[in-house]
Formats: structure tokens, sequence, C-alpha cells
């Protein structure tokens, strides 16, 4: 899978704009993934519960969080900012 | 297979105004052909009269020059996007570098409509010979009234471009003054403009741009108290603003008014912009339905920003809501673009109306307007133990055993940092834990307190006890303890 990662989650894992990952075995949907993330760069921890996360270039709404994700998948993660 | 080509504005004259066509065919070649079969004219523009694709047309298949793949034997399948690129020349007084369209298709020009002076034929001339403008476009910029929330790094590429083409009524909402740390992105404002009221100083430059714009000035702060009067006055609102609270009563009012909005938000080197109008697609609550908590998103201050930045983005603002005001192409309506200007690159998202919505929803639990400031967390009492500049100063003249923490970036570290502290990037906290010891009484520095209380909160979340944050940052050192350390 390719994740997308913007602003300051961007940062938080030390300047990597693209992380490539396969589904987590255990729990292979997004929820999943974010754990795994979240286990390798503590500093996501707290943006995650903010942002919103779009898979091949949709916004995931609701219950579709808890579908399973596949390896072609593109996912967004975007935490918000208001510079203006 | 059906693929989908899009059609650059300069063909759309021969696709009947068809932003894209569907056609069947397995390869380019073939699709091409499918298209100039349907579309008689457009044959000799992509084809050679020995029936090759012409070279000076670019043709991409989903984003991939076929130059670097098969050429036109290039193969498609069902659901691919062929694009046609022209080579455009625009910028000067150019126009489309297209041989044979340069000559044969150059819009008419409109006839004079008595409506337009002749002042206002020669001011607009470059905008009327576009077909999506003309007198009956420009006569509705001329009849429009736009509302600017925030004139700063957004809204002086926004107001400038926005009255440059003639928006009738143009409306500014800001409370500040020109300081000089504004110049480098705000280019609405002067040198000698620096510590005058924004909306004074931008009101002088607005009007020697285009005098015929009536420029009016909202001084003071868009509150929930006035908000409804202020935006009911105008047809778009346009959000250049750079806080949280104000961004979601722009968007809360504009839904309960049910007018449009055009978004605009920048961080560092990135930019989001999409349209809102609650009435035909999402409103900004569909997106982010709450605000982060306050201090989590640093601020252009304490993050830092390119001029460029807003500037690319206020501009694409800009143009969303002519779009809007002329009834012309497709907006972003219900499409999150995303700019990254490290790598000049643009990504797109789709953003559906959310059904849980809070304000846009058929059922809203939410049905008028708040307090923004509450809602946002702003000036909530801060949620660890801070120490004031002036208290760590005793501590550290006492040579009280604390440990300094700068988690500012390293080039603002260099400008000026407090003797005896140590640098450690908010971003690799995580990664340098191993550098602070939880017996230490730790005391989290930055700029203006903010990325500082943040990462005393990821520290006690990691089992640091003791920390505290310097409240209101360095900016609050030099203000009450030290004046001569450089500001910026």
């Amino acid at each position: 899978m390719k994740v997308l990662l913007f602003a300051q989650t961007r940062e938080a894992t030390g300047g990597r704009a693209v992380l490539r990952r396969d589904p987590p075995p255990g729990d292979p949907s997004l929820a999943g993934l974010l754990r795994e993330l979240e286990e390798e760069f503590p500093a996501l921890r707290p943006l995650l519960p903010r942002c919103r996360f779009a898979v091949n270039g949709t916004y995931l709404e609701g219950a579709a969080a808890r579908c399973a994700l596949s390896p072609t998948d593109e996912i967004a993660i975007l935490p918000p900012y208001s510079g203006g | 297979m059906t693929v989908k080509i899009e059609i650059p504005t300069a063909l759309r004259s021969f696709t009947e105004g068809a932003p894209r066509v569907e056609v069947e065919g397995s390869t380019v070649a073939e699709a091409l052909r499918a298209l100039a079969d349907r579309f008689q004219g457009l044959r000799r523009h992509l084809f050679t009269e020995d029936g090759h694709v012409r070279s000076f047309v670019s043709i991409y298949v989903n984003d991939e020059d076929i130059r670097y793949l098969g050429r036109e034997t290039t193969p498609v399948k069902g659901g691919d996007t062929l694009r046609i690129v022209p080579s455009i020349a625009g910028g000067s007084p150019g126009a489309v570098a297209y041989p044979s369209l340069s000559r044969l298709d150059r819009p008419t020009a409109p006839s004079a409509p008595k409506a337009l002076s002749r002042e206002q034929l020669k001011r607009y001339s470059r905008q009327l010979l576009l077909p999506e403008v003309g007198a009956a476009g420009q006569r509705k910029l001329l009849d429009s009234k736009v509302l600017v929330v925030g004139a700063g790094g957004l809204g002086s590429p926004l107001a400038l471009y926005l009255a440059a083409a003639g928006v009738g009524k143009l409306g500014l909402v800001d409370f500040d003054t020109v300081d000089e740390s504004n110049l480098q992105r705000q280019i609405l404002y002067t040198t000698p403009d620096v510590g005058r009221a924004k909306l004074q100083a931008a009101e002088d430059h607005l009007r020697a741009l285009n005098p015929e714009v009536a420029i009016v000035r909202h001084d003071g702060r868009l509150t929930s108290a006035n908000a409804f009067e202020l935006l009911s006055g105008y047809d778009v609102v346009v959000d250049g603003t750079d806080n949280f609270p104000t961004r979601y009563l722009v968007n809360d009012a504009s839904v309960l008014l049910r007018k449009p909005v055009v978004y605009g938000s920048i961080y560092r080197f990135e930019g989001q912009v999409t349209v809102f109008d609650a009435r035909t697609g999402p409103c900004y609550r569909c997106l982010y339905p709450e605000p982060p908590p306050a201090g989590l998103v640093p601020s252009c201050a304490e993050g830092g920003v390119l001029g460029v930045l807003p500037g690319i983005i206020g501009t694409l603002q800009a143009l969303e809501t002519l779009k809007i005001l002329l009834g012309k192409g497709e907006t972003l309506l219900g499409r999150l673009l995303l700019f990254d200007g490290l790598t000049n690159s643009f990504h797109e998202l789709k953003v559906r109306k959310s059904p849980d919505c809070p304000i846009c929803s058929p059922t809203p639990t939410q049905t008028k307007l708040i307090d923004y400031e509450a809602f946002c967390g702003v000036g909530a009492p801060p949620s660890g133990p801070e120490i004031t500049a002036q208290e760590l100063k005793g501590q550290l003249d006492a040579r009280a055993p604390v440990v300094l923490v700068d988690v500012r970036e390293p080039g603002e570290f260099d400008l000026y940092h407090l003797p005896g502290s140590r640098l450690i990037p908010r971003a690799q906290l995580a990664d340098r834990l191993g550098e602070l010891s939880t017996a230490d009484d730790l005391v989290l520095v930055c700029k203006m307190g903010g990325r500082s209380a943040q990462a005393s909160e990821f520290l006690r979340s990691m089992g640091f006890v003791k920390v505290r944050n310097l409240k209101g940052g360095l900016d609050a050192w030099a203000a009450d303890v030290d004046p001569s350390i450089p500001s910026y």
C-alpha cells in the first residue's frame, strides 16, 4: 500500500511524504494500519485522532474504516491546518 | 473498451464544449480516431494527412506521456483516461501555441454591449476576449459581491486579483495592523504601510489598482454576533483566515445563510483548496467535524511559511471565486485539491457531503452559531503545568536544576536560544526520548508556547512526570525578561 502523509504527519515520520506498507496481517483494516504506524512513529499518536483518511482518493466515512485494505490501495492521512 | 478523453479548453469548440468524451478503442490511436470520427473538426488538429498523431500533440494515458509508453500504439483499457495536452504559451500577450488554432479559432471579440463603458472595455479586454467571460460575464462580475475574510497571506492575492478582475463590491474583514513580518508574503502591503491598519492600507492599494471596485472595510473581528449581518450582503464568502475558530464560524454562518465558501489553507510548503456549498455539496464540517485541540497545529507565526505558498493557494481561491461568479467551468466543489510546494505536485481527494454532518445534514445537531473560541478550545486552561518567563528566570538565577529542552527547528535555535538549553526538534522527540531522564525537571521551550505545550503533553504520555511548558514561549521571554533577544 502507498500511505500518503501530509503536513504534521509528515514531520512526525521524519519528513517522509510516502510510506510503503502491506495491510497488517492481524488486522488489515485502516485501524490496524494506524496502530502499526503509531507504534513505529509515536509522534503520530496525538495527531491521528484529528486526522481524516482517504482510501484511493475518497474520504472514509464511519463503517468504511473497518473494511479490509488491499495491497494496491492508496491511503491518505490528512491533519487539519488553518494557516492563512 | 471505453476510455475517457479529457479535452483541453483550446479544443472544446470542436466537442460542443464537452470537457471530456468517452470513446471506444484498444490503443491510443484507435481512441483518438474514434474521437475524430465523432467530432470531424478535430481530425486535422490531431492527425497528419497520412493518418499519424501529430508530433506537437502531447497525449497522456493516466498521466503518463505516451512518448515514454508505446506512442500511438500504446494499449488502453476500460476506465483509462487519455489527456490531450496542447502547448500553451500564455503569461504574456501570447495566444495558444497551437499552429492551426491560433489562426483559426481565436475567440471572436464580443460585440460591445451598451452596458460596458469604453474604459471598461479597455481595462477588461483580455478577459472579455475569453468566451467564458465576454461582456455578459464581465457584467456579472461587476454586479457581484464577494467577502474576503482575512486580509493576510491568502487575502492579499485574493483581494488583488478579484479587484483587478472587476468584482463590483469587495468586502474585507480584518482587525490587524501591518507588521514588518507580514511583508514577505502579504503582497497587498508595502513597507510604508508598516504600522497602519491593514484594511486602510488595503483600500488604498486596491483603489489604485481598480478605482471602480467598491471596497467595503469591515474593521474588526468576525464574531458569532456580527457574522450573519456581515455575510448576508455578499454572494460568495472567501475564507482566508489563519485560525480554526474563524474557519468554523465562516463555515457555519455560510451554511445557515446558504452561501458558497471558497476555502484555502496553508501549512509550511503545503496547501489545500476547495469550494464548500452545503446546498449542493459538502461543507467544512463534513470534512473536519471538530477542530484539533488548541495548540496542536502551529500557526504561520510558529510553523513558518514561504511567501509564494499563500500566493499560489490564494490565487487558486481567486480563480474558484471568479468561476462561481461567472457560472463557468467546474469548481472544486466536492474535491479537495492538495498542493505540495516542495515537489510542486497536486493531489486531489473526493469530499462527500456527510450524512452525519452536525450542521449541514438533514438532521443537524447545531442550528445556530456557537462560541467558536470555546469550541476550538482557545483560552481553555492548559492541560499541563506551565511556568512563566519570569518564574523561569528566577529559577535559573537561583541555579535550580532545570533542564531546558528547546523543541523548535535547528534554524530557529540558531537565531536565538536560552543559554544552556538543548535542542530536540518536536518532530524528533519521539526518537530521542533516550536523551531525557524522567528524573529531571524539564522545561519545554518554543517560540510562542504552542509546540512546546504539545511536546509536553507527548512527554507526559510517555511517562515523564516533571514536565513544564514555558508559557508564551520565547516571545514571552522577550516581552517580560529580556527585550534584547531577537524576535522573529
